[in-house]
């Protein structure tokens, strides 16, 4: 029964369109998530500039650390796309250390975020304090919330890795796993730009008067 | 079918080519940061667009190579490019609905934000600047050497101060340390609110004492809920007049 499972897997099962099924789905998947985001992004936009109450932005985003954990993200993605090169290679060896890579880095951002949310909640922001906690914590929760489910995906390759699951036959495991981190990576990207290259010197009415 | 394959992947660029655009992404990110590094650049319009553009030129860059979108069936890149747009198009519409409501939300929290005393407040800006800023400019007109019942409005200072013992009960809430009685700790303390009043938001004294009696919720004191009841009514406009100048020349 396994085996007959497994021999269904191996084929690259197309349709019309000639692409594979599961990676058909999966850009679809991606294209509808670009709305998830793009209504937390915009929410967080309309709402600008309209808290009653501080901590403001320009009180409490820390851009330079941001920026940092921003090129551990970017890092992340170099790692996952020469995860995958190795797995097309059956580079054994390759594919256990990029994907743990990935993976490690994957945690050092949401590491970073935790340290951020922590910081955030010491210094008087909670999700509840004003428009912009509750915006931002949602929206940046949300991608926090991707990421991790990301990292889960990397270490469960990273585990069939051990059990010869990880093969060129079957790259796609790899590569379906690859857009979906690198998705987050780009979303990432515009949230970076909009919240606190663009937005993150936000003050309170009265601070920029 | 393997020989497609082996083909697709010869498509797909090298490591050399992987880490040539790691590197153009970290220089980009680099010059995002840079840009924004200059006081005089921190949230300007000026930095808005070439911001926008580099994250544009990232996300282009990471869909194109690392996804491999370059690539694929175009009809993957179509797929993606119209949840893309839609989600766009999106935030783009719902901004513009608020914008087109003549800005009044932004105007409303201008009006009404409370000064943060921000952890970082000392730190972006010079201690006194800021210290400066809490106190806005007080509005020009009325309110400057006014005495008992003068100036603006018709109230009269003496007969407000009647109101404010009187049934409507303020003392129960408000202390006013120069009237006996007047002890009350629910509310903030009252004996300087001509010239706290000025303070509180970027309305005048006056105006926001009007506002403290017409809404009492629009603006609450830091450390006191929100349970002042909505007076107004109960009073007549003679009433109403009177009790603000006592108010405002509580000084």
């Amino acid at each position: 029964m396994a085996q007959i499972t497994e021999a269904a897997h191996h084929e690259e099962e197309q349709n019309c369109t000639g692409i594979d099924n599961r990676k058909l789905l999966f850009w679809v998947f991606l294209s509808t998530d670009c709305l998830f985001f793009g209504a937390l992004i915009s929410t967080y936009m309309v709402y600008r500039g309209q808290s009653l109450v501080g901590p403001y932005p320009i009180d409490i985003l820390d851009i330079p650390l941001t920026t940092i954990s921003t090129f551990v993200l970017l890092c992340s993605s170099f790692a996952m796309v020469m995860a995958l090169s190795a797995t097309q290679k059956d580079d054994i060896k390759g594919i256990r250390i990029w994907l743990a890579a990935t993976a490690i880095m994957g945690m050092v951002f949401i590491g970073f975020q935790i340290f951020e949310f922590w910081e955030f909640a010491h210094h008087g922001l909670l999700i509840s304090t004003n428009l912009f906690g509750t915006t931002f914590f949602t929206l940046t929760g949300f991608h926090g919330a991707h990421v991790s489910l990301g990292i889960v995906w990397l270490w469960v390759l990273f585990i069939l890795s051990f059990r010869g699951k990880v093969t060129s036959a079957r790259a796609l495991d790899v590569e379906i796993c690859g857009l979906y981190w690198h998705f987050v990576d780009i979303v990432w990207i515009v949230i970076f730009t909009l919240i606190y290259l663009v937005g993150g010197f936000d003050a309170g009415p009265v601070i920029t008067g | 079918m393997s020989s497609g394959h082996d083909n697709e992947h010869s498509k797909h660029p090298s490591t050399k080519k992987y880490l040539i655009i790691a590197i153009i992404l970290f220089v980009i990110t680099a010059i995002e940061f840079l840009i924004i590094l200059p006081e005089s650049m921190q949230g300007s319009a000026l930095a808005f667009g070439p911001l926008v553009l580099l994250s544009v030129a990232k996300f282009y860059i990471v869909i194109m190579f690392y996804m491999h979108l370059k690539f694929e069936n175009p009809l993957l890149t179509k797929i993606f490019y119209g949840g893309l747009a839609l989600g766009t198009l999106v935030g783009i519409a719902l901004i513009g609905l608020y914008a087109g409501l003549t800005g009044t939300p932004r105007d409303y929290a201008e009006a009404r934000a409370v000064p943060y005393e921000g952890y970082y407040a000392e730190k972006t800006h010079d201690s006194s600047t800021y210290a400066e800023s809490l106190i806005p400019t007080p509005a020009p007109v009325m309110d400057s050497s006014q005495t008992s019942g003068s100036t603006s409005g018709t109230g009269d200072a003496v007969a407000g101060e009647a109101v404010f013992t009187g049934s409507l009960g303020c003392v129960g809430c408000h202390t006013m340390e120069d009237l006996p009685g007047a002890v009350g700790i629910v509310g903030p303390n009252l004996t300087q609110i001509g010239t706290v009043a000025g303070t509180r938001s970027s309305l005048s004294a006056e105006d926001y004492i009007r506002e403290s009696i017409d809404a009492p919720a629009a603006y609450v004191v830091e450390g006191y809920a929100p349970v002042m009841p909505e007076l107004r009514s109960s009073m007549s406009d003679d009433e109403y007049e009177d009790l603000v100048a006592y108010l405002v020349s509580k000084k």
